[in-house]
């Protein structure tokens, strides 16, 4: 058991810098998710554990091991494709053998030495047995749902027992539903392997409900690590703050005032008080968050102007136009929904109005 | 961890699958104008599809036909399309005359030796070109393809010569028969867009899994492209089993005749025999026959690949 340490990593394709100078420290048996948008850098941080793309700069660890310069068949690792990349000629049993037949593995606690036919046979029927592919053993992948090819990649990568797993976007593929239901039993699958999980989505949903901490990645650059709860209470940047959370935080450009020992912004014509920021000078450009549903509809505040009603059953979204920018709001479903062209006032408590810096968007409060 | 097989969702696909091939039947019958003017299309294309088949079948026929009959009383009934005074034993007396049976064994050698070869290198070659990175790589691969250009008849003087003069190849040989076609461009080519089309993801698992490139190459590559590499095993075998201009070229003495050459043979002496020769070009042909049918399913597979979405 192991974690995993990027210490100042660098990754260049020609020209492009697809991770620049990622510091991350993963500890042992966590669960965590590396968040970003398409092409933000997160898979390639992941295919330099797994040792398929080289580190151009800095160092990487897994365990106490440097593995810059380690093959990938050396690293004790195992990974679970986006597109699964089952063998499609073999059997779900081969499949999941494959991993077992080029290695040495310590057997008893003796030297390692490579597994007997009987060995693997017993290794892949539990890890089988675990994923509950015992009856599927002797079909191929094309005869499989997606749900199931989707298992037999996880019962491939457990069934070698690695130190560190890792897996690309394993879900996307999935419907709906089954996505949910995978979601849960892939962290009751941590639970029970208790081995570190290093995990990569663009998937917000994912993340939050999965990860014991998300490290949150744009352009390459970490933007962000903390628990998932952390991360939406008090977002380190305007990036954060609006990739986390759906429907998204809602965020506006405005004015810092700072009158007396009371902090307000100055929206328009309108004054919001909020919580003291620690560096924010008078007069200061900020942008101000909100999440949807901290927004409260008062008889005075943020004026703002109904357009759409999205009902939900449990909830319902107020899409509304504040000084022409889109700002949603989340309501309970009691009483009757305001009508679209109604104008409503807007307040929020001051403790969850986030402010972050026009110029560097970093936090301020 | 729950078992979710997801058996019925796959029961109720099937339903559906029955549902709809149910309705379509009904309307078949319902005699609607749209029906109609479908079936009339459908039958239109028949007709003209087998107006083209038989107009591929009817040389076979042909030939069939007069190696069966016997030659005189066929050419006097004005060579109908049906045989007249058949003689059943003609293929084997076709056969086993001369040393075609000799011409056989030799052709089956020799075509062995290509076959196996050509597949060989072509599956090195078609790797190397397709997963490894070189210096030169494209330019190389350029000069390879390049030589399908070169019709045999180009190179054929300058091969013989080589084979006079390297001692160890030396005319009558299986060595001087398949020397010059045990590497082939068009195999390394079809081979490689093969390989091409084996996804990325196979190739990460495959280097997580521990195979080093022969691993790789053996137990995921050529697996996965067998469907091309079995089409370019068909037209090997369908180039070498019917080469003439070589092996007259490199042979010397009638013992080291191939099929090709004895059934010309047999065509030329035999005038007075007519049929006989349709028999043996029928028996030379029996090989290829069964080879097409042993790969017809990859062969249909290979030819269309990357052209329909599997």
């Amino acid at each position: 058991m192991s974690g995993v340490v990027f210490e100042g990593v660098t990754k260049r394709f020609g020209e492009v810098v697809a991770v620049d100078d990622l510091t991350l420290e993963i500890a042992d048996q966590e669960f965590m998710v590396l968040l970003g948008p398409s092409g933000c850098g997160k898979t390639t941080a992941l295919r330099m554990i797994a040792g398929l793309d080289d580190v151009t700069a800095g160092v990487l660890r897994i365990g106490d091991r440097v593995v810059n310069d380690i093959d990938a068949k050396d690293r004790d690792i195992a990974m679970v494709f986006q597109s699964y990349a089952l063998y499609p000629h073999m059997t779900v049993r081969k499949n999941v053998e494959s991993p077992l037949l080029t290695r040495a593995f310590p057997v008893d606690d003796g030297a390692p030495r490579k597994l007997t036919g009987e060995e693997r046979e017993k290794r892949v029927k539990e890890a089988a047995a675990t994923l509950g592919l015992s009856d599927l053993l002797d079909r191929k992948p094309g005869a499989l749902s997606g749900g199931q090819r989707q298992r037999v990649a996880l019962a491939r990568s457990i069934v070698r027992r690695p130190e560190v797993f890792l897996m690309d976007e394993p879900l996307s593929n999935l419907d709906a539903k089954l996505r949910a239901q995978t979601r849960v039993e892939l962290v009751e699958l941590h639970r029970r392997l208790a081995t570190t999980f290093i995990y990569v989505t663009h998937d917000q949903v994912e993340a939050m409900t999965m990860a014991s901490r998300i490290a949150i990645i744009e352009n390459g650059r970490l933007q962000q690590v903390g628990r998932p709860q952390d991360v939406y209470e008090r977002p380190a940047n305007l990036f954060v703050a609006r990739f986390i959370g759906n429907p998204p935080m809602n965020t506006l450009p405005a004015l810092f005032s700072r009158n007396g020992t009371a902090s307000q912004v100055v929206c328009g014509e309108t004054r919001l008080s909020v919580s003291e920021p620690g560096s924010a000078a008078d007069g200061q450009a900020v942008d101000f968050g909100v999440r949807p549903e901290h927004l409260t509809v008062a008889a005075d505040g943020l004026p703002a102007e109904v357009k759409a009603v999205e009902m939900l059953g449990h909830e319902r979204h107020l899409v509304c136009d504040v000084n022409g920018a889109a700002v949603v709001i989340r309501q309970p479903t009691e009483g009757a929904p305001p009508q679209p062209g109604e104008v409503l006032h807007l307040s929020a408590d001051p403790a969850e109005v986030h402010l972050f810096d026009a110029e560097t968007s970093e936090r301020l409060n | 961890m729950a078992i979710d097989t997801h058996a019925p969702r796959l029961d109720e696909t099937g339903r559906h699958r029955r549902l709809r091939l149910r309705r379509r039947g009904s309307a078949r019958w319902s005699g609607r104008p749209g029906v109609r003017a479908r079936w009339a299309k459908n039958a239109g294309w028949y007709i003209f599809l087998t107006a083209l088949s038989l107009l591929v079948l009817y040389p076979i026929w042909m030939t069939i036909v007069r190696a069966i009959s016997t030659p005189l009383p066929y050419i006097d009934e004005g060579q109908p399309l049906w045989w007249v005074r058949p003689q059943w034993d003609i293929f084997w007396r076709a056969f086993t005359l001369g040393d075609m049976g000799r011409a056989f064994f030799i052709s089956a050698i020799m075509t062995t030796v290509i076959v196996v070869a050509q597949v060989l290198t072509s599956v090195l070659a078609a790797y190397a070109f397709a997963f490894l990175e070189f210096p030169l790589k494209r330019l190389m691969f350029v000069v390879v393809i390049a030589t399908l250009m070169l019709p045999i008849e180009v190179t054929l003087i300058a091969n013989v010569k080589t084979i006079r003069e390297v001692a160890w190849l030396g005319v009558d040989s299986i060595q001087s028969l398949s020397a010059p076609f045990l590497a082939t461009a068009f195999g390394i080519f079809l081979i490689r867009q093969g390989f091409m089309g084996v996804p990325k993801d196979l190739r990460d698992a495959a280097t997580l899994d521990g195979f080093g490139h022969m691993g790789f190459l053996w137990r995921v590559a050529v697996p996965v492209a067998r469907p091309i590499i079995a089409s370019f095993i068909v037209v090997s075998f369908l180039s070498a089993w019917n080469q003439y201009t070589w092996p007259r070229a490199v042979t010397e003495t009638s013992s080291w005749n191939t099929v090709q050459i004895a059934l010309r043979e047999v065509s030329t002496t035999r005038v007075d025999q007519l049929n006989i020769g349709f028999a043996a070009a029928i028996v030379a042909a029996l090989p290829i026959l069964a080879i097409l049918i042993i790969f017809q399913r990859h062969l249909i597979r290979g030819l269309t690949a990357g052209a329909v979405k599997g």
